[in-house]
């Protein structure tokens, strides 16, 4: 990594903290998701990487050293600069993202037919979320497979593709959280079991933000990225 | 590409207005009694069930028994002052609630492995919940006190 990709990197993460502390009073919007995934996207696996590790480290000066926030920050933003890396550096892989697509469809259906054991002053709220995730997907798979039948479309299924993996990776999230806080904090399976349906009232509005977001930023963004990217790489032809 | 993705977008802004409409709170008279009231401790007792602690917190602001504010947050309301008091963020300071409220019609409103509380001999247990997603059960108690982690 050279001299400017490292100035770059530095800049995102303080942006990335920028953007989280300015919408953390605002609740159910975060656009952390839909900025650092076009970073990864542009940059790579390595640079994602260390802008995540950056990232989940440095937050902690504003909102404090909690050992399970870091473990569930650190192993979050890692694989997703992973994934979002290698998608943008290997496009086969976003023939994957259809199905996953399907999956979300799937499960968001299937906990809003069923009910989710979640406060009665909650369960209507939470119900339509379920919905709309629902609807969501859908009509993202349905984009996919109308521009995966249009000829030159490919930049359509590729933002379907994108938009369907954030929506995986935010959903990832929290359940990663589900795992890693009872695990650290000592639950029993009861108490882990409460915590885990709580977490929808969160995952849920930030589930469909990571969808908005994603689907009408990626572009511009990309776009802005690459420029980026492209500049660097001209001024340092060698590296 | 762009009419496709126009269509979506006009989508998604219908949907997100939708969203934004389902989210606004229940809300319903509540009978409560303010059992203590001061600058690090609230206590309540539900005598009617419905609504939530949130509705029997305002109903009770109403009637000149208590004062507080707070804010929407990814978790339901969050209690930011109670009777003029704001928890020293520094020292980590915040306003816990803990119930008598177990499991009610199939959900569990509080755990005791999460924290528990003694008031006067009654033992309440750290809810899973913030006010806005406490339902009002008679004869359950419900206590809002300053704590820090």
């Amino acid at each position: 990594m050279n001299a400017k990709r490292l100035a770059l990197c530095a800049v995102t993460t303080a942006l990335l903290i920028a953007i989280q502390y300015v919408l953390g009073f605002v609740s159910g919007v975060e656009l952390v998701t839909a900025f650092f995934l076009c970073f990864c996207y542009v940059f790579g696996v390595r640079c994602g990487a260390a802008v995540g590790i950056a990232f989940s480290l440095l937050r902690c000066l504003i909102y404090g050293f909690f050992p399970n926030v870091i473990l569930l920050y650190l192993l979050y933003y890692s694989l997703f600069a992973v994934v979002f890396g290698l998608m943008g550096e290997r496009p086969a892989l976003l023939k994957l993202c259809p199905a996953i697509a399907l999956a979300i469809m799937a499960l968001s259906g299937y906990f809003a037919v069923r009910g989710v054991p979640i406060s009665a002053l909650y369960k209507t709220r939470v119900r339509v979320m379920l919905w709309v995730i629902f609807g969501l997907t859908a009509v993202i798979l349905i984009f996919y497979l109308i521009a995966a039948l249009i000829k030159k479309a490919e930049s359509a299924a590729e933002l379907a593709s994108v938009t369907s993996a954030a929506v995986f990776m935010t959903v990832f999230f929290t359940l990663l959280d589900d795992v890693i806080t009872p695990l650290t904090m000592g639950y029993s399976a009861e108490a882990a079991a409460g915590y885990f349906y709580g977490g929808f009232l969160a995952m849920l509005p930030q589930t469909v933000c990571a969808a908005v977001s994603v689907f009408l930023l990626f572009r511009p963004l990309k776009s802005t990225f690459s420029r980026f990217k492209n500049q660097i790489s001209q001024q340092n032809p060698n590296r | 590409m762009k009419k496709p993705a126009k269509i979506l977008s006009v989508i998604l802004a219908v949907i997100l207005a939708a969203v934004s409409l389902a989210s606004c709170g229940e809300s319903s008279s509540v009978g409560a009694k303010l059992l203590r009231s001061s600058d690090n401790l609230v206590v309540i007792e539900a005598e009617a069930t419905g609504g939530s602690l949130l509705d029997a917190l305002n109903a009770l602001k109403e009637e000149g028994g208590l004062s507080f504010e707070g804010e929407d947050g990814d978790y339901g309301y969050y209690i930011t002052s109670v009777n003029g008091y704001t928890p020293d963020a520094s020292a980590n300071e915040y306003w816990a609630i803990y119930t008598t409220l177990g499991e009610y019609e199939g959900v569990s409103y509080s755990n005791a492995e999460y924290g528990t509380y003694d008031y006067d001999g009654t033992a309440c247990a750290s809810a899973s919940y913030g006010v806005s997603g406490l339902i009002m059960v008679k004869g359950e108690t419900y206590v809002l006190t300053v704590e820090s982690y």
